[in-house]
């Protein structure tokens, strides 16, 4: 936990100096991506699959207002287990642009954020074998509904390659806010968020994304 | 002054990184400490032969030398399991009632069964008395009962 509030603190320490030298502008730029991770994962035949969009909004200050949500699904069995997860998420924040508004306003981001996000999933272990001198067990788990909230910390770059349209990457450092021993089945995987059992999940997108002009 | 970046792209991470293996208790196991009866001192079982009621075929011990430690499986699907066990030539049979229920231990470990103990009583030659120490049997192998004999 301490580890998260110094990430968390660094990220805003690293934001401040910038927004103290530069003026306000206000761009209405509304953007909207498709983060291409998701795709490359299932080609690669990861054990997830899923989308995820996001929609981001310039604001005063260097500041953009982001919404970000998607799809998961996720498989995973070992020696004594099955186990499946499938759900949505959305994330709510903002991220603040740490280069000069008068550098490329509205084009390039080298941003750092924060996101408030919120998972809700059903999962269940199919099947469960546990191995013992009076002979093998075998049950499942039943399927339930759960809800995890979850923080994030965020930083990367956006820039636009082509008229309207732009790319770019972020790395994530996201935990849970809820504690896991209290679901009634512990989960694996939480879309959205990634590895529950991780006190801190790092994650990566890269997004494309296109610019719809509001003025 | 104007300038773009140059967006590289760094795409290597999780799918390069394996889950790492289990590498902790993964059944739960009754751990019962043997203790002289008359100076209540930890006392060695010189040759100590153990296994379930009805599996005489698949011992737990088999003439094991000088152990001070008994660690017994329970059975997840019974309310109770049942134990022989033979110091010398003296046998005792354990009986144990307990409840049992799933555990999650990891992703990596799987699932388990931990048990709560209700009762115990041994029967037989062997032993002077026991004492139930913890009704907690989980995968710590914390001291359940202490076997005077």
């Amino acid at each position: 936990m301490y580890k998260i509030y110094v990430c968390i603190i660094s990220l805003l320490i690293l934001a401040a100096p910038a927004s103290a030298q530069q003026d306000s502008l206000f761009l209405e730029d509304l953007r909207i991506g498709f983060d291409l991770v998701p795709l490359l994962e299932q080609f690669i035949g990861d054990e997830t699959n899923g989308f995820e969009l996001a929609l981001d909004l310039d604001l005063v200050d260097n500041y953009q207002v982001v919404l970000e949500g998607g799809y998961g699904s996720y498989q995973y069995s070992q020696y004594n287990y099955e186990y499946q997860t499938s759900g949505s998420f959305l994330r709510l924040g903002f991220d603040k642009n740490l280069l000069k508004p008068e550098v490329n306003p509205g084009r390039d981001y080298l941003f750092a954020g924060l996101r408030l996000g919120v998972s809700w999933f059903s999962h269940a272990a199919t099947q469960i074998t546990v191995p013992s001198y009076w002979g093998e067990q075998s049950t499942t788990t039943p399927e339930v509904t759960e809800v995890m909230p979850f923080l994030e910390a965020t930083g990367g770059i956006r820039t636009e390659v082509l008229k309207n349209i732009y790319l770019g990457w972020n790395a994530r450092l996201g935990f849970n806010l809820r504690k896991l021993r209290k679901f009634e089945v512990i989960p694996v995987y939480i879309p959205g968020l990634g590895q529950a059992n991780k006190g801190i999940n790092i994650g990566f997108h890269y997004y494309i994304a296109y610019r719809i002009p509001l003025k | 002054m104007k300038y773009r970046f140059l967006i590289v792209l760094v795409i290597l991470l999780t799918a390069c990184s394996s889950d790492p293996s289990c590498e902790q208790n993964t059944e739960s196991l009754l751990r019962i400490d043997l203790y002289d009866y008359e100076t209540k001192a930890a006392k060695e079982a010189e040759e100590l032969t153990v296994y379930g009621l009805g599996h005489m075929d698949s011992l737990l011990y088999d003439h094991s030398k000088n152990e001070s430690e008994i660690l017994l499986p329970l059975d997840p699907a019974a309310r109770g399991t049942s134990f022989v066990i033979q110091i010398g030539a003296e046998t005792d049979t354990l009986n144990v009632a307990h409840s049992s229920s799933l555990y999650y231990i990891s992703k990596t470990c799987g699932y388990s069964y931990v048990f709560l103990m209700d009762t115990a009583y041994l029967t037989g030659s062997l032993s002077d008395s026991m004492v139930i120490r913890r009704k907690d049997i989980d995968l710590n192998y914390v001291q359940n009962i202490r076997l005077y004999y």
